[in-house]
């Protein structure tokens, strides 16, 4: 059962070159209670489209064409207060990318988690705290230092912070962009374990947005593989890990060096080239000039669209691995 | 492992501390100084033509002892020879004959490279600087060798081009570039490749192992033990401006033994869902390194800990075959 689906959603930021079109034609679905991720280098839209299920997108940012439908509601039919008043935080939140920087430095943590409550809720301010320190309980961090303020917190606690916040209005679907990045390994373990707990406790649905698909193979069920503002692969994890379809799926699982090898490797796997420009992406499959397969129909042919290649298992590419 | 041959480095007893600023109201009625053990004691050598890895969390001292090394910053004690000679003594002059032989590539491209300067000027000044070279043309002809040794080719394409307009990758190999020109013997990688995309880490570690012909060692400094595995031959792990492990990169994967080293191997994900690893065998968070009391730095954290590990810091010791712990529960 979908508790999210997408249907061609289209993002474009208008800038003085023209339009960026971060997130073209996407197709994206989150079953209830599963954990989704959404992989890619960085300039491949996925933030965007994190941002988009919440409407939260930069002033130059715009809808431009497609659904969501949030439990079979069409969330982008509703007005502004609707949105604000019954789906964002209530049903859909976020944990923002850079914990460092998302908390501001002038207000108490706890007074800022309350906040969060108060837009959503109608409660006193008392009992916001209240409620702001039970969430800092639940992603363990001792409720009496509450009261102080973001500077005074080490980064994973900040980010802990951060997913707390996340948690104030019991929402159903948490997106979480990043949430690792910039954290030691230890405490980046720490934070997936809690993540996981929570989602077992709370009954949430979560997605994942990382560039790290280590990360990613440890928390998720299903991963898609965003390239270039479209989604090329998706997939039940284990199966895409083991049979990787997509050239681009490939490069990214194979560039990951893996503490877990026994021999010394003596050399890097690498994509060559860089991400196309999304002003102006490559005619044919966008991928195409990095591509160790590409021939003629992927240089001139339409980018191609998802393949179902078995039941749980879906490629956008002319000439798929193995098959 | 070098019994007659000199080591390329050699840190002994190598400590920086970094004294903390206090208001009016703490220098008068506190006696006492507060300092930030940032590098607290470590002991190692550099071989000729080695690769050295040093891994740690943020804040364990690694980027300090990188600095040390070519003497970017002056430590509060110890010794560092470089080819025998002892640097930390030496006089202005005299150092300046040696720095073209130690160099530094920095993390960030985007803050490393001056944005005013153009590939040209950016490779060719320590070319300048140094007097290696006569004339503008000579420069050129180097700037586009090396050029064409990072494989930024053709040289005239990218000769003139401003940071901004080149990639992240592109930058980090101009700052590659910069580093290896004057093929110096030593040279200090700090986290080259942490800011850039996976996707394109590879390209930056090859080119750089390519390049060994240029260089003799490097320091290569870095958070991510899954890069360090590969990259380098001998692996030292930090905590707290002290070792806690040294050992070949091969016999560190095959047999941690610190409690420090085998929670960094847990808690480092591993790009394979059907490997998913459970909980981490470590408590709490990293300690404040000022004024570290004289214990084991990892006790408040260690599953393992007791009364020895609370009153005795412990020595690294050989264990066999030049892996090195400092653990009192081997």
């Amino acid at each position: 059962m979908n508790i999210l689906k997408a249907s061609n959603l289209k993002v474009y930021y208008s800038t003085t070159k023209g339009a960026v079109r971060a997130v073209d034609g996407v197709d994206f679905d989150v079953d209830e209670g599963s954990s989704v991720g959404l992989a890619g280098e960085s300039g491949c839209g996925k933030t965007t489209l994190g941002l988009s299920l919440l409407k939260l997108l930069p002033s130059n940012g715009k809808i431009e064409g497609g659904s969501v439908l949030f439990k079979g509601v069409d969330i982008y039919s509703l007005s502004e207060r609707e949105f604000r008043e019954k789906i964002r935080w209530k049903l859909i939140s976020m944990v923002f990318q850079g914990a460092m920087n998302a908390l501001n430095p002038v207000f108490k943590v706890e007074a800022q988690i309350a906040e969060a409550l108060m837009l959503h809720e109608t409660v006193s301010k008392k009992e916001a705290v209240e409620v702001a320190r039970d969430l800092l309980r639940k992603v363990d961090i001792d409720p009496s230092m509450g009261s102080q303020y973001p500077h005074e917190f080490s980064g994973g606690m900040r980010q802990r912070a951060m997913v707390a916040m996340a948690l104030a209005c019991n929402p159903q679907l948490v997106i979480a962009d990043e949430p690792t990045t910039a954290l030691d390994v230890i405490v980046q373990k720490q934070l997936m374990d809690l993540l996981r707990r929570l989602k077992r406790e709370m009954n949430l649905s979560l997605i994942v947005i990382s560039h790290d698909i280590s990360v990613i193979a440890e928390l998720c069920d299903h991963l898609n593989i965003m390239y270039a503002g479209r989604i090329v692969e998706r997939a039940e994890i284990n199966e895409l890990f083991e049979s990787p379809l997509h050239h681009y799926t490939f490069g990214l699982i194979s560039t990951f060096p893996t503490v877990l090898d026994k021999e010394r490797r003596s050399k890097f796997e690498f994509i060559p080239g860089a991400p196309p420009n999304l002003l102006n992406p490559p005619e044919g499959c966008r991928f195409h000039p990095r591509c160790p397969a590409a021939t003629e129909i992927c240089r001139h042919n339409p980018p191609p669209p998802m393949r179902k290649i078995t039941e749980s298992h879906f490629v956008a590419c002319h000439h798929p691995r193995g098959v | 492992m070098t019994l007659n041959r000199e080591p390329l480095i050699k840190v002994r007893d190598l400590r920086k501390l970094f004294p903390l600023r206090r208001g009016i109201a703490g220098s008068i009625f506190r006696g006492r100084k507060d300092y930030v053990h940032a590098v607290d004691g470590v002991n190692f050598d550099i071989d000729k033509d080695e690769v050295f890895g040093l891994v740690g969390e943020s804040g364990c001292g690694k980027t300090t002892l990188g600095r040390l090394l070519i003497r970017l910053i002056e430590p509060t004690s110890g010794e560092i020879y470089f080819r025998g000679v002892d640097i930390t003594k030496l006089p202005g002059g005299e150092m300046r004959k040696i720095r073209p032989k130690m160099q530094i590539i920095f993390q960030d491209p985007y803050e490393s490279l001056n944005p005013r300067m153009t590939a040209l000027d950016l490779i060719g000044e320590p070319l300048e600087v140094n007097h290696l070279v006569d004339s503008d043309v000579e420069m050129e002809e180097k700037v586009a060798d090396i050029l064409e040794k990072v494989r930024m080719t053709p040289p005239e394409d990218f000769m003139f081009r401003y940071p901004h307009e080149l990639s992240g990758g592109q930058r980090q190999r101009i700052a590659v570039a910069r580093a290896l020109v004057l093929h110096p013997d030593f040279v200090v990688a700090d986290e080259p490749v942490s800011m850039l995309d996976t996707s394109t880490r590879g390209e930056i570690l090859n080119l750089m192992m390519e390049l060994k012909g240029l260089t003799r060692s490097y320091l290569f400094i870095t958070h991510e033990l899954a890069v360090a595995r590969h990259f380098c031959d001998r692996i030292a792990i930090m905590y707290l401006g002290r070792f806690m492990e040294m050992a070949s990169s091969d016999e560190i994967v095959r047999n941690p033994i610190h409690p420090y080293t085998k929670a960094l191997f847990e808690a480092t994900p591993v790009p394979d869902p059907s490997s998913r690893k459970g909980k981490i065998s470590i408590k709490g968070e990293v300690m404040s390194p000022i004024n570290p009391p004289k214990r084991c730095r990892f006790y408040p954290r260690c599953l393992k800990a007791d009364e020895i590990c609370s009153k005795l810091e412990p020595k690294l010791v050989d264990v066999g075959d030049g892996h090195l712990v400092a653990c009192h529960h081997i």
